[in-house]
């Protein structure tokens, strides 16, 4: 068994991120170490595990039966590893198995046996095996239709919850209270899956998990316990986690273990997997609610929660090795076969981005939403859960909002029986307006334990409130309980400066204390840490004499933040390593590869505020660099600048003078660089006459956030007006930013990494949808495949100035628009930016190792001049608009894509479609499109598209703007009705028969986000987009993507794409 | 304070005597009220590793038969003191009887929270077990008493015959050196007939028609109880089948010969990893003890059972010829997991 194929989990989407980067690159150490060959398919180019040095080969492909078979007659591999990429990896698994792939080509399946991986996805023979052992899973049928499954309902009763097998983070869940809510549920699952699973509502029970281990002699142990804050009812990747559980007792805790450890035998599981309870709150009866037989979300959690490192033991056990005989890495010393024991607290919350969506459900409930997660550690769940609330980076200073203080009571209770992705300060405002814990408890399920403890921190924020004076005692126990210096400022009416000099003055200081495994009873040898003020001494103290330097990470995954910054902190850290120096490494985000314990020398698992940042400094007393994690360390430089901190790379004043809006401009000016018109508003008036001058559409910056969104285009004066009527602030305080909106224009990116002014090495990357996309959201060639030579030296030499002038030193990001052949500067940011891995792996150069080397000023690299690369890389967003139920999936100004893939291929085309079906885009398997080609300048742009279809054969059917638009120039197509006109067949016809490939629905206007602020109205295109994602048919809303995937499917059958891993297109 | 003469301060909970004892930790999650009503931890003071203590409340004590409780492991709070991290607050369970603090204070066992436990964990990691003393006050003397005759403070002073609700057919004898509940509970619940007789009292009498012997666990230095080990050499004489738990282990080893030394500071908690030599299975067990077997001095005839895959210690004897078995940790968990309970059915 020399040469295994791994399988990775492709794009960060809702319900499959960033933990199995961290999973899969755990995986591939533990099969090198083992001299085993690794061949890795992973679409996902932003990963750690898809980086040079650790696979010996990548396929960035997309993770389908297809496809990997043919890696498979390919590579001819001994065996494969599903379990460690996710419900994409395991599907993928099973998709290859019944196909008779592995067996024809003698592929061995390592760890879980097949047979047990289709039994736990499929619940109706999960909970049969399970039953027969005497272990209790929650009744319930298995219907395959709508009809069927009302037939249950109707005798088994309502409440009812439903879930479907073989889907990630559960699709098509819910809880149903009545026959209309039951078929609505019913409907949409279906959408997606052929069965649905009717079961006895739990919701109301307790929900604790467990990861348990079992090795092929059938040693067993459970790493962790977990319990969730919320009830059953709210899916645990939606729910506050708790570890270890805080309300079990030992029967509870160890009945509830062995039944796990009973279970994973029956199951005859080879590694790792995670057990779902429901435990009664009153009777301490259980049911078992799901197994994954493979490492999971919870799974990631657990291994940072415990620094047991369960992946990459996973990884050993799937060889055939035992836990008795893998050591312990933490302390080195002892045995891999013991249940580690936490002297800690650890409190995990969710990260939703839910504001940036139009339309969007902000409930939530069984079905995943939140795109990310934090995780803090502390010594009591009062500090935990508040250092985690900030972690979130969403301006929370603890869990008590001031803005959730302002609701009646009467909105608090109802929101406290409804949850929304704000529940924490909900709970924290109703406690502090006198709602007890009791009624508390009865409106959420949440045990009063847990609202006790929320409460004591309402007692002492009330306390700090009132009390005269701020004695050592109130201002200890504040901080015991989580309190952050700038909320204990607020309260005090004083700064937070004034706050940290009279805690220093008192000598109230956190503490540092080490994650061992073993609380204590062994040292460790590693130095996994975070900082409390329940202690009195401090497990590490550092030395002096050490040269460190210390990474500020990403914090938690959201819109805009993803797995890209933690490539570049991974890659950082590595770096300045390999340079000689130690590194210490700050995040909280357990979803990632720069937690784990080993990438530097030491990990602070901390909060990225100001306040702690400089508690670490003080410590540590090292240089930082800030510029490789995203926007949170970006944002903390110019305060710790302020500090007189050294901050390695670009000088806290050149980011200023890059990222202040008036500076830079003028600087363009200076330097003759083009830059679109703008102005600066403080009134109604003022900006109706500017935004005259300057020429509609315009593109709109408030300074203020409103519901999240920071940016939209106005294409019309009076829809300008009335958008500024609409908002009841005033734009005196707060003024808007207008810019001139460049229709039609091509977008570029220029990555690139600057020495003392001096550019080392740069790409530059097309966007294949016009301006006006996020560029988060944009397809990405590289390189360009339509920039003409002449425009593209226009930017270098542009970019040459501006890095120039600023003296920048590290890395940058400039982007481009391109209008009638002239390149406009439209944003500049002197940091890594989310292309970095994009560019880094497509021309193997590594950009974040340039510049580290620069921020270190010693021994750069100078890169090779490369001449334009022979093939073409294509980066493809991924969205999980299927999740976000109501959610409008037309692209904006503003991010909502989760994730990405790319995909390597001999020209766009090729890359392109790869890179599409890794999105999991169904080729269109039917030869019907669905045409809806919105106002102006959509259909004229998807013309030439139309035309491609009908050359390839398919039936074009259009709404009547389009059919007609079609018929004019001779493209024949069918009419479909809209809503209003009442015609039959009309799209929802069309669309719930689900006739059609794929559809291409554009906006009516380009600006249709300012639907909901400006008309108010539901448009029959949002229904459209809507029902095609609700359907699961691929979907197009952008007329220049459309146009490319119809001539990509024009020149390139599915089987034409060249299975290639990636130093083929090195040329190696 | 310690006997090293540092000063901790905290928070006093409970009781408000002078309590002296050996300060030891555990690193269980769960199951203090187990813990503290564990016999093996009398005379000591109990140093939390887990930060949260008293969430759950301690249960209504509930009567299972005489002098056997269902669900604690012995009459009352055996540990001498409790030291914890955090406040003990807001307990919420439904099977809650007291809250923890309550429960310490009538039974006037002194607590002292806001203590830095991982810190003092570690001191003692690195120093050895140390003698300490909870206090509230400023001034107080060390009780010479507080760690002499633990065992025959805590075993039953009486005998007490115990029924199975389904019988076995099979009786035993239970050599009570401060059993845990949990042990006869288990063995309650596999059918066997149970004889419970104080720590020095001479079986002999009652060996008759017996199916085997078992001796708890306990508290303190095995070689503190002389009159135990020369009663069950003369069982072993007999061949009648024993199985020795923890202390019972420790004795087992000396009545055949073995020696047993301290442990710098014990295992205490709910995670040790132990291994069956004879098979390579692993189990995680649940541990208290100060003491261990030498495992160079392991006589003839007998080999190790059981092994610490942490430090390689003794956990466990069997006899190669006779129906003899000994671990050290314990089988029946309470608090902990209960991997090795298949132990009571070798009987």
């Amino acid at each position: 068994m020399k040469k295994i194929l791994l399988l990775g989990s492709g794009a960060l989407k809702i319900g499959e991120a960033g933990e199995f980067d961290y999973s899969g690159t755990q995986a591939i150490k533990a099969l090198k170490e083992e001299g085993r060959d690794v061949i890795l398919v992973n679409p996902n180019i932003a990963t750690i595990q898809t980086s040079e040095g650790l696979a010996d080969r990548v396929y960035f492909l997309p993770v389908t039966p297809d496809f990997v078979e043919r890696v498979i007659t390919k590579e001819r591999p001994d065996a494969i590893l599903l379990s460690f990429g996710g419900q994409t990896a395991l599907n993928c698994g099973i998709g290859l198995y019944t196909k008779g792939v592995l067996k024809r080509n003698n592929v061995e399946i390592l760890g879980t046996p097949m047979a047990t991986i289709i039994d736990t996805e499929d619940r109706e023979l999960f909970a049969k095996r399970l039953q027969r052992i005497g272990l209790a899973t929650a009744k319930g049928v298995t219907v395959k239709s709508v009809k069927e499954g009302v037939a249950y309902a109707e005798t088994f009763g309502y409440p009812i919850m439903l879930r479907t097998g073989f889907a990630l983070g559960g699709t098509g869940s819910g809880i149903a209270r009545s026959r209309r809510e039951l078929e609505a549920i019913l409907s949409n699952a279906f959408a997606a899956t052929s069965q649905v699973i009717l079961e006895e509502c739990l919701y109301g029970w307790k929900e604790v998990e467990y990861e348990v281990m079992r090795d092929c002699r059938d040693n067993c142990i459970t790493v962790c316990n977990m319990e969730n804050f919320d009830p059953v009812g709210i899916h645990t990747g939606e729910s506050v986690v708790v570890a270890p559980s805080q309300t079990l007792n030992d029967d509870e805790y160890y009945q509830l273990r062995q039944i796990s450890i009973d279970t994973i035998r029956e199951l005859g599981i080879v590694g790792e997997c995670n057990i779902q309870f429901a435990l009664h709150p009153k009777t301490g009866q259980y049911r078992i609610i799901e197994v994954n037989a493979r490492l999971s979300r919870s799974s990631a959690l657990a291994s940072k929660a415990t620094g047991y490192p369960l992946a990459y033991i996973a990884a050993k056990l799937a060889l055939g090795k035992t836990l008795p005989e893998l050591r312990n890495s933490v302390t080195g010393s002892t045995s891999a076969f013991f249940e580690p024991a936490l002297d800690y607290v650890v409190v995990k919350i969710p990260r939703w981005d839910l504001e940036k969506y139009e339309g969007v459900d902000p409930t939530i409930g069984s079905e995943m939403k939140s795109v990310g997660e934090v995780m803090a550690i502390a010594r009591t769940f009062k500090e935990a859960v508040q250092k985690a609330v900030r972690m979130l980076g969403q301006g929370y200073e603890g869990v008590i909002d001031e803005d959730a203080l302002r609701q009646s009571r009467i909105m608090l209770r109802k929101r406290l029986a409804t949850p929304d992705a704000k529940r924490m300060f909900v709970i924290g405002a109703a406690l502090a307006r006198g709602i007890t814990v009791d009624e508390i408890a009865k409106l959420t399920g949440i045990d009063p334990w847990y609202l006790s403890s929320l409460e004591r921190i309402v007692f002492t924020y009330q306390k700090l409130k009132k009390s005269k004076i701020l004695p050592r005692e109130l201002l200890a126990e504040a901080k015991r309980q989580g309190f952050s210096d700038i909320q204990i400022a607020h309260l005090r009416s004083t700064t937070e400066d004034s706050i940290r000099s009279l805690r220093k003055k008192l000598g109230v200081k956190p503490c540092v204390k080490r994650i061992d495994t073993m609380a204590g009873e062994f040292p460790a040898k590693t130095n996994y840490l975070y900082m409390t003020y329940a202690a009195g001494q401090s497990d590490h103290l550092p030395t002096s004499k050490e040269k460190k330097v210390i990474v500020l990470g990403s914090g938690p995954y959201a819109i805009g933040t993803s797995v890209e910054f933690d490539w570049c902190a991974v890659n950082t850290v590595t770096t300045v390593r390999d340079q000689g120096k130690k590194t210490v490494m700050v995040n909280c985000n357990p979803e990632t590869v720069s937690t784990d314990y080993d990438y530097s020398d030491y990990l602070y698992f901390e909060e990225l505020s100001l306040e702690r940042v400089l508690d670490i400094y003080d410590l540590e007393k090292s240089p930082f660099i800030l510029s490789v994690g995203g926007q949170i360390p970006n944002n903390l430089a110019p305060k710790l600048a302020a500090c007189g901190i050294p901050i390695l790379g670009s000088d806290a004043k050149i980011i200023e003078q890059a990222e202040n809006r008036h500076i830079f401009s003028k600087l363009l000016d200076t330097l003759g660089v083009a830059q679109p018109a703008w102005g600066e508003s403080h009134s109604i008036r003022q900006s109706v006459r500017m935004a005259r001058s300057i020429g509609f559409p315009i593109l709109l910056r408030p300074s203020f956030v409103l519901s999240g969104k920071a940016m939209l285009v106005i294409e019309k004066e009076e829809l300008l007006v009335s958008y500024l009527k609409s908002l009841d602030l005033d734009i005196g305080k707060h003024p808007l930013v207008m810019t001139r909106f460049l229709q039609g224009a091509m977008e570029c990116d220029m990555d690139g990494v600057a020495k003392e002014g001096r550019i080392l090495i740069w790409a530059i990357s097309e966007h294949v949808e016009h301006g006006g996309v996020h560029s988060g959201d944009a397809t990405m060639v590289l390189p360009p495949h339509s920039l003409p030579d002449s425009v593209r030296e226009n930017i270098v030499k542009n970019a040459g100035a501006i890095v120039a002038t600023l003296g920048v030193n590290g890395p940058f990001n400039i982007q481009f628009l391109v209008s009638d052949g002239k390149p406009y500067v439209i944003e500049c940011n002197l940091r890594a930016s989310r292309s970095f891995p994009f560019v880094s792996k497509t021309l193997r150069q590594n950009f974040i190792r340039i510049a580290t080397q620069v921020a270190l000023g010693n021994g750069v690299t100078v890169p090779v001049k490369k001449t334009k690369p022979s093939y073409v890389c294509v980066k493809v967003p991924q969205f999980s608009f299927k999740r976000l139920r109501g959610a409008d999936p037309v692209l904006r100004v503003e991010m909502s894509s989760t994730g990405e893939v790319a995909a390597f291929g001999v020209d766009v085309h090729e890359a392109y479609l790869k890179a599409l079906l890794a999105t999991g885009l169904r080729f269109p398997d039917k030869k019907t499109v669905f045409l809806s080609l919105g106002g102006g300048g959509g259909k004229l742009s998807f013309l030439a598209g139309a035309a491609c279809l009908r050359r390839l054969g398919f039936t074009l059917f259009a709404t009547r703007g389009t059919y007609e638009f079609l018929n004019e120039h001779n493209i024949p197509s069918r009419l479909v009705g809209k809503l209003h006109e009442g015609i039959h067949p009309n799209f929802v016809d069309l669309l719930k028969d689900k006739t059609v490939g794929f559809s291409v629905v554009l906006p009516e206007r380009f600006t249709d986000n300012t639907r909901t602020e400006v008309t108010k109205g539901i448009s029959d295109g949002y229904i459209m987009r809507r029902m095609s994602i609700d359907m699961g048919i691929p979907i197009f809303t952008n007329a220049q993507s459309a146009y490319l995937f119809v001539e990509s499917m024009e020149r390139y059958q599915i089987s034409d794409l060249e299975i290639k891993h990636w130093s083929e297109y090195k040329g190696e | 304070m310690l006997e090293d003469g540092e000063v901790i301060e905290g928070v006093g909970f409970g009781g408000q005597r002078t309590a002296c004892g050996e300060v030891v930790f555990t690193t269980g999650m769960t199951g203090y009220p187990e813990s503290l009503t564990d016999p093996s931890f009398a005379g000591q003071i109990l140093v939390f590793t887990y930060p949260l203590i008293g969430n759950y409340g301690v249960p209504k004590p509930q009567l299972l038969d005489h002098h056997l409780m269902a669900n604690l492991e012995s009459e009352r709070i055996q540990v001498a003191g409790v030291v914890v991290s955090s406040d003990v607050e807001s307990p919420s369970h439904y099977q809650m009887g007291k809250p923890f603090s309550d429960w310490l204070e009538s039974q006037n066992i002194s607590g002292i929270s806001h203590v830095d436990t991982r810190s003092l964990t570690q001191k003692i990691r690195g120093k050895g077990t140390l003698r300490g003393v909870i206090t509230p006050a400023k001034q107080f003397s060390w009780d010479e008493r507080a760690l002499q005759n633990l065992v025959a403070k805590v075993s039953l002073p009486q005998i007490v015959d115990y029924k199975p609700k389904r019988s076995n057919g099979k009786r035993l004898l239970l050599i009570d050196c401060g059993v845990k509940h949990a042990i006869l509970r288990e063995l309650l619940h596999r059918g066997y007939a149970v004889k419970r007789i104080p720590w020095d009292t001479d079986p002999l009498p009652f060996t008759h028609g017996i199916d085997g012997v078992v001796c708890s666990n306990g508290p303190g230095d095995p070689k503190d109880c002389g009159a135990t080990v020369v009663n069950i050499k003369k069982l072993l004489n007999k061949k009648i089948p024993f199985l020795g738990i923890c202390l019972g282990h420790q004795l087992l080893a000396l009545a055949v010969g073995a020696d047993t030394y301290k442990l710098p500071y014990g295992h205490r908690g709910l995670n040790q990893p132990c291994q069956d030599v004879t098979t390579g299975r692993a189990y995680v067990t649940s541990q208290n003890h100060g003491y261990a077997v030498n495992r160079k001095t392991i006589p003839k005839g007998f080999t190790e059972w059981f092994v610490n895959l942490n430090d390689g210690t003794n956990e466990g004897l069997v006899s190669a010829k006779q129906k003899i078995w000994s671990t050290q940790f314990h089988p029946e968990g309470n608090p902990g997991p209960s991997d090795t309970n298949w132990i009571f059915s070798l009987l």
